[in-house]
């Protein structure tokens, strides 16, 4: 006779494809944070007592110590407690779980991908809960819930097993009393009022990290704020006696300072019944909208899902100035949660009612845009001609700014030497399997730098005791180790110095930084560096890693200037240009100059008179800034026009260089002219 | 953080205002700060004038009698208002800049052009403060501390400051001479990270210089 068996399951390696598949979603480094807080906040709010107004409703992280163990502990009161049929046996949970009724929270609770959940709530994938599992390095967690339905007491621990299986224990009022004390070495008291605590053991360290700093209060506000608002949610971060409460953002708040729009109860689509609530749509230039605010959030359950980004709806400049939020209404809440993701961060907008949602979304945002002359077709185009000159203009502009030194704004004032790549030194660090997510080093938050490390070289008849130090630096003069390390470097190539990834997260505040690498001789050698430097103990032995990225930022323009155009009135007004910090200028060019106004609408015409005109105000700057530093570097002609100081030999010395950078420029482009005739 | 700073119109004369930050766009509350911050700034700018002339360091005309002592006095007191007013690392740069400008008892002109970080009579008035002004003045005057703090390799490494000003306490020199020391001393440690080596290392180093 043939025997049935249960299949098992390697419930480790589930719990990691769940942890996986929230990472990719969530995309950024703090990604275990920002998904623990939605789903556990979810789970509680499901739970409430007051289903219409939230009323006594409370939910919190709190960083506890018990046996000298971290533990976060999630709790809430204003609930039901995990109310449901009480079970003893497997047999009996197999039953509940099987007849998939719904108020079955305890039975549901304490297995994977059960969930009886109804539309209008948040959760019901039943994954969640793998997340309290996935936050504890122990892979273990122990809870207490006081029931309403009976008054009943229960308290269990939930924990993956050596065996691979996700296994829990689970008992009742006085026994589940002696349990929890027996857990909590009688520090914390069982719960006296209605509500769930989950103590989350020996919790990732960027969740302890998160509550500590209180970063945690940003992801809550962000994916809560419509809860907070409309129903005042209490949603708080406990440490060490000290309780903070999420509030809402001011992005959300009623009264605004912005261009808005408000669109009630409205068909997204003909035909159908789909409806939306609300759309907000507000304008916010020069607002410094935060990231995770901007776009338009897709509320559902009373939680934000996902942000669609303004300018993804239409491609203009100016839309990522534009943030918002859309309710919908039962039917279509009810429809799109079928088509969300499983960790709430996302929808499957290829199908419907998402399709509908979003090119909803998109008409009415455009229809805003244009009201607000965000979108005009004409002035867009003739932005686009002028900006197309200012970069050709900047772009021929190139080759004078090295002859004169007064090359690449970010690049510094001091005339850059003709780049060629040196030798390679004999001691020497590798960077070159680093990995960039992006062609142009622009890195955006979630992203990784891969391959982050150096490779130290030696290619000395010997041995030689050395330290590498490799560190990120800032451009504000921050000094950030990645890792340093003290090594004899043999013959040959050495161990790889620094880290496989590197995630970039909110930590990094916008801007440039650069990867460095130095090494340092820890003895003293009789040899010499190429330089004929002796090495000896703290000689730097190299120290030319220098690799740049960007966060969340563009990577700089190449040329010291900036076009921008300007409106004066005023008719001695044709150009005139400020420093753009120690990076560069801006030279501002006045469009409603008559001799500018004719052609703004040929790109051509208006790049060459840029051209031209920024070659002559080149020199004067160039001259402005000799004479105010003393410097060796400087071109024979400008050396004599100062040191004569005479004012009469500026303008044929301007006029000499003008013509000789007009007379080549034109016959290159002749050249090409003919080539093309040809 | 935004800061207010005040500069020379290259083109047209006469000085301009100039919101310095590093965010993109400027919000009115930003602008708001920064001129509550410069509000204060200039506040601790008067108490400074008032100090210079009380000290008889400068002339009522703006003229320094005692260049280190008026300079030593801008130290003190910018040390204090750096401590009352939090300001973070990556603004120190743009706030050494815009102590220029604010008053000709201080510096009678407003540079042009930025002016380079190891270069700025702030930063330096600063890091003298640091220091009892017995020891400063034995130092030498103020044009040599300027040479002093503007070598990167002894600003960097306490333990060179210190050794580079017991030596000038210790032997006088001419001008020229203790051009000449710092910068053999800047040469030699020019390849050298000195961070790594012990207060032995360094001195063994360093006491070869006479």
């Amino acid at each position: 006779m043939s025997t049935i068996f249960r299949q098992r399951r390697n419930d480790a390696n589930d719990i990691k494809a769940i942890a996986d598949d929230y990472e990719t979603k969530i995309k950024h480094s703090l990604w275990l944070v920002d998904g623990l807080q939605k789903d556990a906040i979810q789970n509680s709010w499901d739970a409430r007592f007051d289903k219409k107004h939230g009323k006594d409703w409370e939910c919190g992280f709190s960083l506890l110590e018990i046996n000298n163990e971290p533990i976060i502990c999630i709790e809430d009161s204003g609930t039901t407690g995990l109310n449901g049929t009480k079970f003893y046996t497997e047999e009996q949970l197999s039953e509940i779980l099987n007849n998939d009724k719904s108020r079955e929270d305890l039975a549901y609770f304490l297995n994977s991908n059960w969930s009886a959940k109804s539309s209008n709530e948040g959760g019901n994938r039943g994954r969640g809960k793998t997340l309290f599992l996935i936050s504890s390095r122990k892979k273990a967690i122990f809870f207490d819930s006081l029931r309403s339905e009976d008054n009943n007491y229960i308290c269990g621990k939930l924990y993956l097993d050596k065996d691979k299986q996700i296994k829990f224990e689970l008992s009742y009022n006085e026994e589940a009393k002696k349990l929890f004390s027996k857990i909590t070495n009688g520090k914390i008291l069982p719960l006296k009022n209605y509500g769930t605590r989950i103590f989350v053991i020996h919790p990732e360290s960027l969740i302890n990290e998160a509550v500590k700093s209180g970063e945690i209060l940003s992801f809550i506000s962000h994916s809560r704020w419509e809860t907070i608002k409309k129903y005042n949610a209490k949603i708080f971060i406990s440490h060490k006696g000290e309780k903070k409460y999420a509030e809402l953002p001011k992005w959300y708040e009623d009264n605004t300072e912005f261009q808005s729009k408000v669109i009630d109860t409205e068909k997204i689509k003909e035909d159908t019944s789909y409806r939306i609530k609300k759309l907000v749509l507000r304008y916010a230039p020069n607002s410094d909208v935060p990231e995770t605010i901007k776009g338009i959030s897709i509320q559902r359950g009373g939680m934000s899902i996902q942000h669609i980004n303004a300018s993804e709806l239409a491609r203009e400049e100016g839309m990522n100035d534009i943030y918002g939020w859309v309710e919908m209404d039962e039917l279509l809440e009810k429809d799109m949660k079928e088509i969300e993701g499983p960790e709430h961060f996302d929808f499957k907008w290829i199908k419907n009612p998402g399709k509908y949602l979003k090119d909803y979304i998109g008409i009415k945002t455009r229809e805003f845009a244009k009201d607000l002359k965000i979108i005009s077709s004409e002035e867009s185009k003739k932005n686009k001609i002028q900006k197309t000159a200012e970069e050709n203009a900047s772009k021929m502009l190139g080759p004078f700014f090295q002859k004169i030194g007064l090359v690449g704004k970010h690049l510094g004032k001091h005339q850059k030497k003709s780049y060629q790549r040196k030798n390679d030194e004999l001691l020497r660090l590798s960077i070159s399997d680093i990995k960039f997510p992006n062609n142009n080093k622009r890195v955006n938050y979630g992203e990784e730098i891969n391959n982050a490390y150096v490779i130290p070289i030696n290619e000395m008849p010997d041995s030689i005791l050395v330290l590498v130090r490799f560190f990120i630096a800032s451009d504000d003069g921050k000094i950030q180790i990645i890792e340093e390390k003290e090594i004899n470097l043999n013959t040959g190539r050495g161990p790889q110095i620094g880290t496989n990834k590197i995630v970039i997260n909110n930590n990094f505040n916008k801007g440039s930084y650069s990867l460095r690498g130095r090494m340092i001789s820890m003895e003293k050698k009789n040899w010499k560096l190429s330089d004929g430097t002796p090495i000896e103990k703290a000689t730097i032995l190299y120290d030319r890693i220098n690799v740049k990225f960007y966060v969340e930022t563009e990577p700089p323009e190449h040329g010291p200037f900036l076009f921008q155009p300007e409106k004066k009135e005023k008719e001695d007004q044709m150009f005139h240009w400020e420093p753009q910090g120690d990076d560069g200028y801006i030279i501002f060019y006045n469009e409603i100059h008559p001799r500018i106004e004719m052609i703004l609408d040929d790109a051509e015409k208006l790049g060459d008179y840029l051209t031209e005109q920024g070659a002559l105000i080149a020199l004067q700057i160039k001259l402005e800034e000799l004479m105010a530093e003393e410097t060796e570097k400087i071109d024979d002609d400008f050396k004599s026009l100062i040191k004569s100081e005479d004012v009469s030999k500026v303008w044929p010395m301007f006029l000499g260089k003008y013509s000789e950078f007009i007379w080549n420029i034109n016959k290159n482009k002749n050249g090409t002219k003919n080539n093309k005739k040809r | 953080m935004v800061l207010k700073i005040t500069k020379k119109d290259k083109n047209k004369g006469g000085n301009y205002i100039w919101y310095k930050t590093d965010k993109k766009v400027l919000t009115p509350q930003d602008i708001k700060k920064a001129d509550k911050f410069d509000l204060f700034l200039s506040k601790e700018i008067q108490k400074i004038e008032k100090e210079l002339k009380k000290e008889k360091v400068v002339s009522e005309k703006g003229i320094k009698i005692n260049s280190l002592k008026a300079w030593y006095i801008v130290g003190q007191h910018i040390n204090t208002f750096i401590k009352n007013n939090q300001i973070e690392s990556e603004d120190k740069d743009r706030f050494w800049d815009s102590l220029y400008g604010r008053s000709i008892f201080i510096n009678k002109t407003i540079p042009i052009n930025s002016v380079s970080k190891r270069r700025n009579d702030f930063k330096s008035a600063f890091l003298l403060a640091k220091y009892p002004f017995k020891t400063i003045k034995n130092v030498g005057a103020w044009s040599l501390w300027r040479e002093i703090l503007g070598y990167r390799v002894i600003v960097d490494d306490e333990r060179i400051l210190k050794f580079v000003m017991d030596r000038f306490i210790k032997l006088s020199r001419t001008r020229k001479d203790a051009r000449y020391f710092l910068k053999t001393v800047a040469d030699r440690l020019r390849k050298i990270d000195t961070l790594v080596l012990s207060d032995k290392e360094i001195l063994s180093i360093l006491n070869k210089f006479t």
